[in-house]
């Protein structure tokens, strides 16, 4: 399906333009949360794809999905590299870093695009959905949600009207432009050198215009954005033998514990609290891990760089994402949901804990997050030796409750 | 023998080879459309759906698709995983194997053997190299003048450098320009580089630590036709780790994305060529005849049609391009009696980037991730030394001792053998290797290699392949300046594999140099007819309608991989070419 291809772009009414650094700040704010929000739903349909030789997948099939898997991943990290690049603009103009969301799900019209916003397996229908997000054409139309936070329609013309705002906004440069230059954050750095460091309004706009080509595709080929990366894979899962399913079957929003910022969800966005003991306690655990990473960035963002301990901070904040968080986000997916599920697993929740906030002291910080990352170890190794796990997932669990270990103890001594 | 059958037709354009040099050009003239062009290709089976999607409107949905899976497959079959281990190897025209001399090169038994291979299939060598798209740096093309060895060549970098720009926008280059030396660029890259892997992370704090007593050395990206984003419709690498022998998903760039464009696949606007070549498949070529009345002319080409019986051919055309890699190129020249060879250069001065590897076991660097080569040190591209010794490039192979000793095979034999012994099984056996593999790490050095006329190719009549031709007999050394730009290379590894960690007495270097893969310089270009082949445009200097292009034109080979200057070197080619069609074109009418 060619949902936007075969739809003539509806013509909304133009939202109205931002016109104060106050708006300016509330649509940074907006389009962080945006970010994060997308990276984590790409996330978790990635890891729903079955992997492995011992998955029934044929050789070519195997391939086949891994591609899949290493796609969504790479537009994951793009999207964490927008985070970035929205962060840099809001710390350009005076604002805080910004990682707070609220958890999955959440209702269709809570961002621009007027989709549901929620963390479903990879499916023809997620595959759609995804599409729809990074489209430059409006999925539904002209909104008839009321509760939107921001009134634009795709989330192109979210940063078009940002890119607007730094072009028009009537502050003096000097005056707008407040943040540190040193606080920026370095794309090299953070493995993102295509990150821009935001000074002025010609850098600022130039932020904005790559976000926007890198979603939804502005340069001539637009198969190489992100919107032209989920149709190829549309395209392709249309081809793949139709009586294999390429994910495994996990459950909608599988979630550890209940939230007061959840919902209220769509029809279709169920939230499903997961019934098996051991798998939700991997759930938290993973859980724990995701909220020490936001508040490692946190500090990172917030100028915690100019720390002398930052390179360790740095060092675990991207070793926790590859040696945690996607082994445990795997491994999720192949635990199940317990009773009453009819024999769906779960997957990584990226549940937020709300004393996720910036830790203003750096020594304060390093030994909240190294204790969080010990007892998440404590947990991991213990979890490990539930005789019902399969020797398999309990060597996963072995090897992250190993890693959390390690990076507590780094934390400790930087 | 049957008699040779004629094509009645006298083309435009005859290239041979649809490796990577032929078949940029070819897409070039596509694009262009001012000829009638053929590329005739020895190899028999393209990996692609091409039937699909020729004519116009035809196959539109899924025309010249990327069929790897059976590349794949036979890959994963082959108990032995080096380069050509993805590969057919053709009955009729074998491609030369790392490790026998009973295969396709003739090498004496014993001494310095050439250590680089190339596959005769659709697509060419391109499947199985590295990706490194790096340019030459201005010394390298003027060696002579500057530094009293080896020749110049008959170009300058200010002149090739609007070319390369071309070349890495066609490949695809991530890079960072930050880190080019000293080849100055008019053009970005088109991507941002491939990010440095945890190795390379590890290696650059070892070598600004105190524990580093080398020279001091910068650490960079090396510029590879790599996607780090989607680019040209292909997906961003995804790590495999497996760049050598085959990418299975097409993140790097292979000689089939323009070979597909000159066959008519639409581009990423829908746009299709002006004018689709006609590729022949399983067309070996066997001779290039000189018109007897007219010695400076090519007259046509001899080929066996594999498909029909291995049938004789003539074709004719008005220019005729040899894209066949510098042994094939050199080898039919001299089966032809000497065609382009008035110089006596033809199939000598042979080269290869010699490898110098050095080895240790280190703190954890983790490899077997990401592409083969994340990180390089170009501080000795160039200098004074180079009258001297051999200049160097060094990259950290991701691959841990997987070149220099075979491993995870070598390792985990190495490992069972020895916990055997001590009478330990089972976890200890499996912590031990996941340790061992854990801290390889492999550095090797590219040297240059100045050309010799004593290393050459020559044709071996007595050694004959699978239908009667002579073998090509390489005749190769390595000389006392390389190998002191390899006492160089070992030394700095050493300081640097210290400095990571490793034991001084356990860092050891490979017993023999290995080849790059890089098949260099038989029939080099030059501005004086009597010690150069052709001219910069490849045009021979003996007839005016023949070139050859591809790796066999360079001169000298500084220590940048080459395939990035065969195509900017080809597109420069095809720019010429074109004009002259279109004139050509423009006076007929």
């Amino acid at each position: 399906m060619n949902q936007s291809q075969s739809q003539p772009k509806p013509q909304p009414q133009s939202p109205a333009p931002i016109t104060t650094r106050s708006e300016l700040l509330d649509a940074l704010t907006m389009a962080c949360e945006l970010e994060h929000g997308l990276s984590l739903q790409y996330l978790f349909a990635a890891f729903s794809l079955r992997s492995d030789p011992d998955d029934g997948l044929t050789r070519n099939q195997l391939i086949r999905v891994r591609t899949w898997a290493s796609s969504i991943f790479f537009v994951a990290a793009q999207e964490m590299f927008h985070l970035a690049q929205a962060s840099n603009l809001l710390l350009a103009i005076g604002g805080a870093p910004h990682l707070a969301r609220p958890n999955f799900p959440q209702p269709p019209g809570i961002y621009p695009t007027d989709l549901g916003w929620e963390l479903t397996g990879f499916s023809a229908a997620t595959i759609d959905r995804f599409i729809a997000y990074e489209s430059a054409t409006a999925s539904t139309g002209p909104s008839t949600a009321g509760d939107r936070r921001l009134p634009h329609e795709t989330i192109g013309e979210m940063y078009e009207a940002i890119a607007d705002a730094f072009e028009r906004l009537d502050i003096p440069d000097g005056v707008l432009f407040v943040g540190a230059p040193d606080d920026q954050i370095l794309g090299s750095q953070v493995d993102f050198p295509m990150l821009i460091e935001v000074t002025n309004r010609t850098n600022a706009v130039e932020a904005c215009r790559l976000v926007i080509a890198e979603g939804e595709g502005s340069r001539a080929d637009t198969a190489d954005c992100h919107e032209g990366v989920f149709r190829t894979i549309r395209r392709e899962l249309d081809e793949f033998d139709p009586s294999v399913d390429p994910a495994r079957p996990v459950a909608d929003n599988p979630l550890a514990r209940s939230h007061g910022d959840v919902g209220p969800s769509g029809p279709d966005a169920i939230v499903n609290p997961i019934a098996d003991p051991i798998t939700r306690a991997v759930q938290e655990v993973s859980n724990a891990t995701y909220d020490v990473l936001v508040l490692a960035l946190l500090r990172y963002f917030a100028g915690g760089r100019h720390d002398p301990a930052a390179p360790t901070v740095k060092a675990v904040t991207l070793q926790l994402m590859t040696t945690v968080i996607r082994p445990l986000g795997e491994l999720l997916t192949r635990l199940p949901m317990g009773e009453g599920y009819d024999g769906l697993t779960a997957g990584p929740s990226f549940e937020m804990s709300p004393d996720v906030e910036l830790l203003p002291h750096p020594h304060a910080a390093r030994t909240l997050m190294a204790e969080q990352l010990a007892v998440a170890a404590r947990d991991a190794a213990q979890i490990a030796d539930e005789p019902v796990l399969s020797s398999r997932d309990a060597s996963v669990l072995v090897v992250v409750a190993d890693n959390l270990a390690r990076f507590a103890a780094m934390l400790e001594t930087a | 023998m049957s008699a040779i059958v004629d094509d009645p037709v006298v083309h435009d354009v005859v290239i041979v080879g649809a490796g990577l040099a032929g078949s940029v050009l070819a897409a070039k003239f596509a694009e262009a459309g001012v000829g009638d062009v053929v590329v005739l290709e020895a190899g028999n089976q393209a990996y692609f759906d091409w039937s699909a999607g020729i004519g116009p409107g035809e196959g539109a949905d899924s025309p010249f698709t990327d069929r790897r899976d059976g590349l794949l497959e036979t890959f994963f079959a082959n108990p032995v995983k080096e380069d050509n281990s993805a590969f057919p190897d053709l009955s009729y025209a074998p491609s030369p194997m790392l490790d026998s001399d009973t295969d396709y090169f003739v090498q004496p038994p014993a001494g310095q053997r050439f250590d680089s291979t190339y596959m005769r299939m659709v697509g060419g060598t391109m499947y199985h190299w590295l990706g490194i798209a790096i340019r030459l740096l201005p010394n390298d093309l003027r060696m002579r003048s500057e530094y009293g060895v080896g020749v110049d060549w008959p170009i300058g970098y200010d002149e090739l450098e609007p070319w390369y720009g071309l070349a890495e926008q066609e490949l695809g280059v991530s890079g960072d320009a930050a880190c080019d030396a000293e080849a100055w660029r008019s053009t970005p890259y088109p991507m941002p580089p491939i990010p440095h892997s945890y190795l390379d992370q590890q290696l650059i704090a070892a070598t600004q630590s105190d524990r580093y007593d080398g020279p001091p050395v910068t650490v960079s990206p090396p510029p590879v036709a790599r996607n780090s984003i989607p680019y040209g419709g292909r997906p961003a690498c995804a790590g495999s780790n497996n760049c050598t022998p085959l990418c299975p998903i097409q993140a790097k760039y292979d000689a089939t994305i323009h070979l597909k464009r000159a066959l008519g696949q639409p581009d990423l606007q829908g746009r299709r060529v002006a004018r689709p070549v006609d590729l022949r498949l399983g067309a070996l070529l066997v001779k290039v005849a000189v018109d007897p009345d007219s010695p400076r002319e090519v007259e046509h080409l001899e080929y066996l049609d594999v498909g029909n019986g291995m049938q004789r051919r003539r074709i004719r055309a008005r220019s005729y391009v040899l894209a066949m890699h510098a042994v094939e190129s050199a080898k039919v020249l001299l089966a032809s009696g000497g065609v382009a060879n008035s110089s006596d250069q033809v199939g000598r001065n042979l080269m290869d980037h010699p490898c110098q590897l050095t080895y240790a076991r280190t703190e954890p660097v983790h490899p077997w991730r990401g592409p083969l080569v994340t990180g390089t040190i170009n501080d000795f591209r160039d200098g004074p030394t180079r009258t001297d010794q051999a200049a160097i490039r060094t990259e950290f192979q991701n691959t841990g001792w997987s070149w220099a000793t075979g491993s995870p095979g070598t390792t985990i034999g190495n490992a069972i053998t020895d916990e055997l012994k001590a009478g330990r099984l089972g976890r200890s056996m499996a912590r031990r290797i996941a340790d061992d593999l854990s801290r390889e790490v492999t550095i090797d050095s590219l040297l240059d290699q100045l050309p010799d006329p004593q290393n050459r190719v020559v044709l071996d009549p007595q050694r004959r392949d699978p239908i009667g031709l002579a073998r090509p007999k390489l005749l190769y050394t390595i000389d006392s300046y390389t190998h002191r730009g390899g006492d160089f290379a070992f030394g700095l590894c050493r300081s640097i594999l210290s400095a990571m960690g490793a034991d001084p007495e356990q860092i050891f270097a490979a017993g023999t140099y290995m080849g790059a893969g890089h098949l260099l310089g038989t029939h080099r270009m030059g501005a004086d007819p009597t010690t150069s082949v052709t001219d910069s445009f490849g045009r021979c200097h003996d007839h005016h309608n023949l070139r050859l292009v591809g790796c066999g034109s360079f001169p000298t080979i500084g220590t940048a991989n080459p395939s990035l200057t065969v195509v900017a070197l080809a597109l420069r080619t095809a720019e010429q070419m074109i004009g002259e069609l279109t004139r050509r074109t423009e006076v007929a009418s």
